[in-house]
Parts: C-alpha cells; sequence; structure tokens
C-alpha cells in the first residue's frame, strides 16, 4: 500500500498517548478547578450580600437620625441667620426712629435751638459730609420754608456721629417736608439735584403711612452706588401732624451678600422674601424692578409658600425633593428662606451608605483578589503539572516507541532488498517478538528469492533454447510465397501459429517432378522438444519418399515402417498427403488419421471430403495405407488444417468446432488462398477472444487453376526416324500458334527441332529403332515455351560437343557439329540430363 | 519444300520455296550435284524460304566448294532468320550474299 493510501494525516503512537494522558490529566484539573472556582465564587456571594444587607440597614438608621439632625440645624441656622439679618436692620430703623423723636422734639421746642443754614447743593463741597438743601419744585420758596430748614438743620448733629459712627454703609441720610423741602446729608453734593419731587416715593408713603419705621426692598442706587435700601421713618410737628419723612440710605451690598452667602452645603443657597411674597434678595435674581413670588406656582418653593408666610421658623420639604428652612425678619417683616436639595440633607447618610458599600465592595473585592490569586497559583500549578504529564508521558512514550521506530528503520532497510539485515531490538516484550519474526521473515525472503533466482534463470535458460528450436522448425516449413511464382496452374498458401512454443504441427509442399506437387499437413502427438524432433523425421521422410510415380500408399507404409523403428517415446503423427497431377488435375491422397480436407468446387462451396482415413502414422508397425483418387478441375480448392482450429476454445469454453470453419470458408469462398487463411485466422481470433491458446493452428490452402499446357501444351512421342520430323514440327508448330509465337521464334524452334531429332533419330539407338518424346510446355511470365525431347537410347550428351570453328574458309569447313551449336544459338536455355534410363534435352525459347 | 530451276547457257538459277532442312535438303542435294556440270553461274533465290537447318547448310557449303572450282555462286533474298544462322555460323564470310 502506498503511504499516500492511508487514512488521515499521520499521527504517530507516541503523540496519540501522550495527547490522550494530557487529555485525562487536563480533563481532570479542569473539573477540578470549576468546582473549586464555583464554590469560591458562590461563597463570596454570600459574604457580599450579607455586608451588603448589613451596610444598608446601618445606613439607612443613620440617614435618618441624620435627617432629623439636619432639619434640626437648618432650622437653627435659619433662625440664626434670620437673627443677624433683623439685628443689622434694627440698628437702622432705630437710626431713624431717633431722628424722627428729635424731630418732633424740634417741633416742639423751637426756640430752643439756633437755626442753622442750609445750602443749596454746591459741587465744590463734594468729599465732605454736608446738608443741600433741595426744593420739592418751583412753587416753593426758599423764604417760606427757611426757618422751619433752619430748625431741622439741627439735626445734622446727630447725623454727624450715625454717619461717622457707621462702617461706610450709610450712603446718605436725609429729610423731606410737607412743605416741600429737603436737606440732603452726604458727600456728594456734586449729584445731588436742586429740586427733586419726594412726594410719590415709596418709601415716603410708606413711613407716612406705616407710622414707624419701613423699609423699602433693594434697589440699584439711581447714582450708581450699588445695591441701596431705604430706611423711613415719619416725622411729627408739634401738633402731631405729619410733616414730613426722615431716611437713611443704607447701601445693603455686604448685608444682601451676608446672606446670600449663607452656605448650608453643596446646591443649598439663601434668599429673602418680603411680607407679600415677592422675593427680594436671591442669588438669581436681578434687579429689574420685578420679583418672582413664591406663591407663584412656577416657583420651586410654591408648595411651602403657606408654612413660608406664616410668620414662624420651621423647615418644610417639597415633593420635589427640596428642604426649605425659613426664619421671619422682624424689623422688616421679611422671611429669611434657606434652599436646601435633600440630597445635601441626606448627603451624610448617603455617605455611610456609600462607605459601607465601598468597604463591603473593598472586601469583595480583597476577596476577588485572593479568589484570583489562588486561581493563578493553581494555573501555575495546573501548567507545571501539565508540563510534568507532557514530559513523563513524552519520555514514556518514547522509551514505548523507540523500538518501534529503530524497528521500522530496520524493516525499510529489509524492504529495499538487504534481506541480510537483521533487526538488533532485543526487547523482551511484544517488540522484541515482532522483531524476531521480521528477521525471520528476512531470513525466509532471502533463501526464497535465491531458490527462485535460480529456478527462473534455469526456466529463461531453456526457453531461450526453445525459442531457438522453434525458430529452427519455422525455418524448415516452406514459407516465401508465392511458393511457385512460374507455375501458373497452381496457388498453394500455408501457415502455421501462432507457434507459442515448440510445437508438433507441420506443413509442407514441393514439386514431386515437373507436373506433380505435394502437399503434406501433419500433427504429432505431445508438444516441446520431443515432439519437434518427431516432426522433423517425419517431414523429412515423407519428402523423401514422395518420388514421381510412387503410390502414396506405399509411401506411407515406408514412413510408418521407419518411424516406429525408433518410435522409443510412443509419438504417433496424423498426416494427409496428397499428390496433384497439374497436367490432368488428379489428386491423389493418403490420410493417417487426419481430419479430412474440404473440397471447393468451383463455383460451388467448401465442403468436407469424406476420406477414410488409416491408422496414425507410427502408432502401429506394418499399418496398411490406400491411396485414394479424386479429380480436380480448374477453380477447385482444396483446404487441409490440423486439430488446433476446430479445437480452440474461447473464454465460455465453447469448441470452434467444424461449423463455424465452414461458415468463414465459405464466406470467403471467391478468396485466393493467400487471402482465405489470414480471413480464417481473423475469424479465430475473434471467436476466442482474450482466452489463452494452447494449440497451434496450422492450415494449408491448394487451388487449382488451370491443366498444365491446357493451351497448347502437350506432347507426342514418335519413332525415333527423320521422316518423323515433319509430324513433330507440325504439332509444334500448331501449338504455338495457339500461343501466338512470333515468326522468327517459331522458326529458330523449328530449327531446333529438326537439328535435335534428326541427332537422335541418326545416333540414338544402335538398333535404328526406339522412339522419341517430345514434350511441349509454355509458360506465360514471360511468354516462353519449354521443349522436352526424351529418348531411351544410349546415354549422350550433345552439349558436352565442342562447338565448330566458324571462321574456317568453305574448304577448310567440315559438315558435321553444326546442329547441336545452331541449338545452343538459336535457343534461350539448353539443358541435358540422363535420369531413369532417358536422355533428357529441354530447350527453352522466349516467345 | 519447291526448288524452280531455270536454265540459261552456263547460268543456273534455282529459287527454294519453303525449309531447306534435313528432310528437304536431301533434294537440293540431288538437284545440285546432277545440274551443276557447265554452269559457271549459280544463283540461289532464297525468298521463298522459311528457314534452313544444318543439313541445309552441308548442302550449301558443298555446292558452294563446287562452285568455287568452275565458276561462282551468288544468293539473293536472304531473310533475317536466315541471316543470323549465316551469321552464327561464319557461312556469311563464305557464301556471296546479295
Amino acid at each position: 500500500m502506498d503511504r499516500n493510501e492511508r487514512n488521515g494525516k499521520r499521527q504517530p503512537i507516541r503523540r496519540q498517548v501522550q495527547r490522550m494522558v494530557l487529555l485525562l490529566c487536563v480533563a481532570a484539573l479542569v473539573l477540578t478547578g470549576v468546582l473549586w472556582a464555583g464554590s469560591l465564587t458562590a461563597l463570596r456571594d454570600i459574604v457580599l450580600r450579607d455586608s451588603q444587607d448589613l451596610g444598608g440597614a446601618a445606613a439607612s438608621a443613620g440617614a435618618d437620625a441624620l435627617l432629623d439632625q439636619m432639619e434640626q440645624n437648618l432650622y437653627k441656622g435659619a433662625q440664626s441667620e434670620a437673627g443677624v439679618v433683623d439685628e443689622k436692620l434694627e440698628r437702622y430703623a432705630g437710626h431713624v426712629r431717633d431722628f424722627a423723636y428729635f424731630a418732633h422734639r424740634l417741633y416742639e421746642e423751637p426756640e430752643a435751638y439756633v437755626p442753622k443754614e442750609v445750602l443749596p447743593p454746591d459741587a465744590e463741597s463734594q468729599y465732605t459730609y454736608t446738608m443741600q438743601l433741595v426744593l420739592r419744585d418751583g412753587t416753593v420758596d426758599r423764604e417760606d420754608v427757611a426757618g422751619e430748614m433752619g430748625l431741622l438743620a439741627n439735626l445734622v448733629h446727630m447725623w454727624e456721629p450715625v454717619m461717622t459712627g457707621d462702617s461706610g454703609n450709610i450712603a446718605s441720610i436725609y429729610l423731606c417736608t410737607e412743605s416741600g423741602f429737603m436737606i440732603n446729608y452726604d458727600e456728594r453734593s456734586d449729584l445731588t439735584p436742586d429740586q427733586f419731587d419726594y412726594t410719590g416715593s415709596s418709601w415716603y408713603t410708606a413711613a407716612r403711612e406705616a407710622g414707624g419705621a419701613v423699609f423699602t426692598v433693594p434697589y440699584l442706587d439711581t447714582f450708581g452706588r450699588g445695591l441701596m435700601l431705604t430706611c423711613a421713618a415719619p416725622i411729627y410737628d408739634g401738633a402731631d401732624r405729619f410733616a414730613g419723612v426722615v431716611c437713611i440710605d443704607v447701601m445693603v451690598e455686604d448685608l444682601c451678600r451676608s446672606v446670600l452667602d449663607i452656605d448650608f452645603g453643596a446646591g443649598s443657597y439663601a434668599f429673602l422674601v418680603d411680607a407679600g411674597g415677592d422675593i427680594i434678595v436671591s442669588p438669581q435674581m436681578e434687579y429689574t424692578g420685578d420679583f418672582e413670588n413664591i406663591r407663584d406656582p412656577s416657583c420651586l418653593a410654591y408648595e411651602a409658600a403657606d408654612s413660608i408666610m406664616s410668620g414662624q421658623a420651621g423647615v418644610a420639604p417639597t415633593s420635589g425633593g427640596l428642604y426649605y428652612a425659613y426664619a421671619p425678619i422682624d424689623a422688616a417683616s421679611w422671611i429669611l428662606v434657606v434652599h436646601v436639595p435633600e440630597t445635601m440633607v441626606t448627603a451624610p447618610a448617603e455617605a455611610i451608605r456609600e462607605d459601607i458599600t465601598a468597604r463591603t465592595g473593598a472586601t469583595g473585592a480583597a476577596m476577588d483578589r485572593s479568589i484570583l490569586r489562588a486561581g493563578l497559583i493553581s494555573l501555575a500549578v495546573f501548567a507545571v503539572v501539565v508540563g510534568a504529564v507532557v514530559a513523563l508521558s513524552g519520555s514514556f512514550t518514547k522509551r514505548l516507541t523507540g523500538p518501534l521506530l529503530e524497528l521500522r528503520e530496520d524493516v525499510e532497510r529489509i524492504s529495499t532488498g538487504d534481506l541480510l539485515h537483521q533487526a538488533q531490538v532485543r526487547q523482551n516484550d511484544e517488540i522484541g517478538d515482532l522483531a524476531l519474526s521480521f528477521n525471520d521473515m528476512a531470513s525466509s525472503l532471502d533463501r526464497y528469492i535465491h531458490d527462485l533466482t535460480a529456478v527462473t534463470a534455469e526456466k529463461e535458460r531453456i526457453g531461450a533454447e526453445l525459442d531457438i528450436a522453434r525458430n529452427i522448425q519455422s525455418s524448415m516449413l516452406p514459407c516465401i510465397f508465392p511458393a511457385f511464382p512460374d507455375r501458373p496452374e497452381i496457388d498453394v498458401y500455408a501457415t502455421m501459429g501462432p507457434a507459442k512454443e515448440v510445437g508438433g504441427d507441420f506443413y509442407d509442399f514441393f514439386m514431386v517432378d515437373e507436373t506433380h506437387l505435394a502437399v503434406v499437413v501433419a500433427d504429432v502427438s505431445g508438444k516441446g522438444v520431443p515432439a519437434a524432433l518427431f516432426m522433423v523425421i517425419g517431414k523429412t521422410l515423407i519428402k523423401d519418399h514422395t518420388t514421381p510415380g510412387r503410390d502414396l500408399g506405399e509411401v506411407f507404409m515406408e514412413v510408418n515402417r521407419l518411424l516406429c523403428e525408433g518410435n522409443s517415446e510412443e509419438m504417433f503423427i496424423t498426416a494427409f498427403e496428397g499428390v496433384l497431377d497439374m497436367e490432368t488435375g488428379q489428386f491423389n491422397f493418403v490420410n493417417a488419421g487426419h481430419e479430412m480436407p474440404f473440397i471447393l468446387r468451383a463455383g460451388g462451396t467448401y465442403e468436407p471430403y469424406k476420406v477414410r482415413p488409416g491408422f496414425v502414422l507410427a502408432g502401429m508397425e506394418g499399418t496398411r495405407y490406400r491411396m485414394g483418387t479424386l479429380t480436380m478441375e480448374p477453380g477447385d480448392k482444396l483446404f487441409q488444417y490440423t486439430d488446433g482450429v476446430t479445437e480452440v476454445t474461447n473464454s465460455q469454453n465453447e469448441l470452434y468446432g467444424m461449423e463455424r470453419l465452414t461458415a468463414v470458408l465459405n464466406a470467403n469462398a471467391a478468396a485466393t488462398p493467400e487471402e482465405l487463411l489470414p480471413a480464417v485466422k481473423a475469424d479465430i481470433d475473434a471467436f476466442v477472444g482474450g482466452a489463452p491458446q494452447f494449440d497451434d493452428i496450422t492450415m494449408l490452402c491448394l487451388e487449382f487453376r488451370e491443366r498444365m499446357g491446357a493451351e497448347g501444351a502437350g506432347e507426342i512421342t514418335v519413332d525415333a526416324e527423320l521422316k518423323s520430323i515433319p509430324a513433330v514440327t507440325d504439332f509444334v508448330d500448331g501449338r504455338l500458334e495457339a500461343l501466338n509465337c512470333s515468326a522468327k521464334a517459331k522458326a529458330k524452334i523449328d530449327v531446333a527441332i529438326d537439328e535435335v531429332l534428326s541427332n537422335i533419330a541418326q545416333y540414338a539407338y544402335d538398333s535404328g529403332k526406339g522412339t522419341v518424346t517430345v514434350r511441349l510446355e509454355s509458360e506465360r511470365r514471360p511468354p516462353a515455351v519449354r521443349i522436352t525431347f526424351i529418348d531411351h537410347g544410349k546415354p549422350y550428351d550433345p552439349l558436352t560437343r565442342e562447338d565448330p570453328d566458324v571462321a574456317l574458309s568453305a574448304e577448310e569447313r567440315q559438315a558435321g557439329g553444326l546442329g547441336i551449336f545452331l541449338v545452343k544459338k538459336a535457343m534461350d536455355d539448353v539443358r541435358y540430363e540422363y535420369r531413369d534410363g532417358q536422355n533428357i534435352l529441354t530447350v527453352r525459347k522466349l516467345i | 519444300m519447291t526448288i524452280t530451276k531455270t536454265r540459261e547457257g552456263g547460268r543456273l538459277a534455282l529459287a527454294l520455296e519453303g525449309r531447306l532442312d534435313t528432310s528437304t535438303a536431301p533434294a537440293l542435294d540431288a538437284e545440285l550435284k546432277n545440274g551443276l556440270s557447265g554452269v559457271t553461274a549459280l544463283e540461289l533465290d532464297f525468298a521463298g524460304l522459311d528457314y534452313l537447318s544444318s543439313a541445309g547448310l552441308r548442302v550449301l557449303l558443298s555446292a558452294q566448294k563446287t562452285m568455287n572450282r568452275q565458276g561462282s555462286m551468288k544468293l539473293t533474298h536472304v531473310n533475317d532468320t536466315i541471316m543470323e544462322i549465316f551469321e552464327v555460323t561464319g557461312f556469311a564470310d563464305i557464301l556471296t550474299i546479295e
């Protein structure tokens, strides 16, 4: 099996064992780790949950207490802040009440005071605290009010210390009378107008109606001195009639700032609300003269407005998560409100809660860290254990597979052909057993291959020799076709094969004499060299004993006798021999146990010719054979074969058989012998397919085309006398004319006949009595005639006679000796032989 | 073979027709042996002669030898076949052929 055909990726045993151990180890560790981590996490969760519950409860309790505490603080803080503002305002209210009281005293006792002069404002006197006279309008005559003015000017004695005693917050002090003038005391005479109608001012009317000190809401000073507040109180004359108003303008930037700076924590601020609910001071407001009212639903403090305006101090929460702490400022009927978001109030509680949560979280984190650390340590241990397992299992499996690898190298070396190599694994375990088995196997293979090599070499040697034998055998059979190109009368073709090994089939054909053709088809029993040798003997004997005119039965009897003599192997031959007389078409044959031949009559079909066969050759001494005879007409054919043809089998083990053979022969009835045999062979091959073939296939076909001498051929036998010459000449001339012989050639042939016959007539027979036979044969290609002269006279070879000297003069020339010379010159070929008591002279002439 | 003979004083003319071979040569031989006396000019006309064999040659050689002694002899109208025979046998040099 090829390495590439194995399933999947290569996985060494070592790797597989390592992987399995590792897998088990890791699985155990992971399982333990998971269980352990689960337990730790559950424990941590329980601790954290309890801790959080505890912290939450503590934080809630603390927050409630803190909230109460904070409310108290707010309440007190608001009151305290309100008190501070109240105190400041009350001081200014006290001042104006003092001024009003002193003015009333002035009215009650004018004579007790020295009038003081008050001048109109003079820019020269700025930055000096002076009194400036301002008239209400043009209708007021200065002279008319001079007395009252001089009197009231005595107030300056009070104003001066107040002005200087104050820390600079008082911008100006002034009084306005019903009588139409105003005394202004400040250091900004440059800003003081000559006339100012004050009667419509809010502070004027408010003070008159209140009958006591009042405060205006803070406003931006007309003269740009910042946020200003006016505290006014009415003046009554000696008759307790309203005479005017005395005022202090206080710059309340600081006051407001002190309110605005109130800080109760992140998000808290304070603001002032007047008696009407207007927010008069607030970090958010701008002094445009419009105020937001807390009773306005859009106001944040709307929900707490009733509480705020109740005149009591308190703390009111809103649903919006706000707290309002409020406290009244009595001096000005104002209310100080502190806006605090609940978050600020609850912040400490939240802080506790957060603290607890944070501590719980810290605990959790600490636990997480511990778990993490434990986990990391576990991982490290895990890694160490895995490493150890890998290393240990590696070394273990290496110890296990090392010998295997070593054995594999040994086996690979053996597999490349080094069969003498011995595996050196000496372990006393299964691998050691395997190594021993491999060593045994290699030794066995080595022995086997040695044996096989020897046997194969022997077989090859024998095979080569058999090849040579087969070639020799094949070459003994006539294999040049056309076999008789100068014999138009017959056509013979034969094949033997496929000779896979030396076998006993053979065929043969040869001329027995000029007019007789012998054909032989035979099959020696058995195969191999003995059969081949026997075949050689058989073939040679048959050919040697087939002599002209001899009875074929006799031939076979003689051959049989000779074969039986040396037949120690008890082999035998089936054989068929036939001899065709080409002149008459008589076909004599003899059959020694062989297949019947097929005969095709001209224009007809091939049919088996029933021949009663004799016993096989070499089968039994003294066997008699009888010759049969049939007559072949021109166009007849004879087909003979060996049983290898009919007994071939195909892969279904069916025999080819006579029927198929007959069919294929008749399908090729018109074929020449040279075409017929390949056609039969092709049909056999198609039938056989791929099945192996064991027997030789030998076939021979003979066609008798025409009788010899059918056109102008023949012979004439006459007495050996001179007077017989014309008869012979006439006989030959008649034939020559039929052959369209040229006149010149005919003349030369006639001369030759004259010379030869006159010679025979005069010299052949001592007794003067005898016969001569003249035979004429024609040839087609090239056109020629062959004339044979046969006599039974004394042996004489005329060709040995010396040629005459043709250069002599007439007187010197001898008359004899010219005849044969003329024949030699006139003919193309002249031959002589003496055979069987006959002088046979043959001349050949192209015509 | 037929022989047509014409005699004019010492001149003898023989016209031959057919074949001059073993069977006919003796007739010509006899004619010449008997009829050459007094002949000084022998003329053989071969126009009708097909061929001749060595027997014919022998007769011609004999006649030539006789005429060499008493006159002259000539052959006329010799065909190709016969001329070829004369040539291969050397008779073309011995005979007078026109």
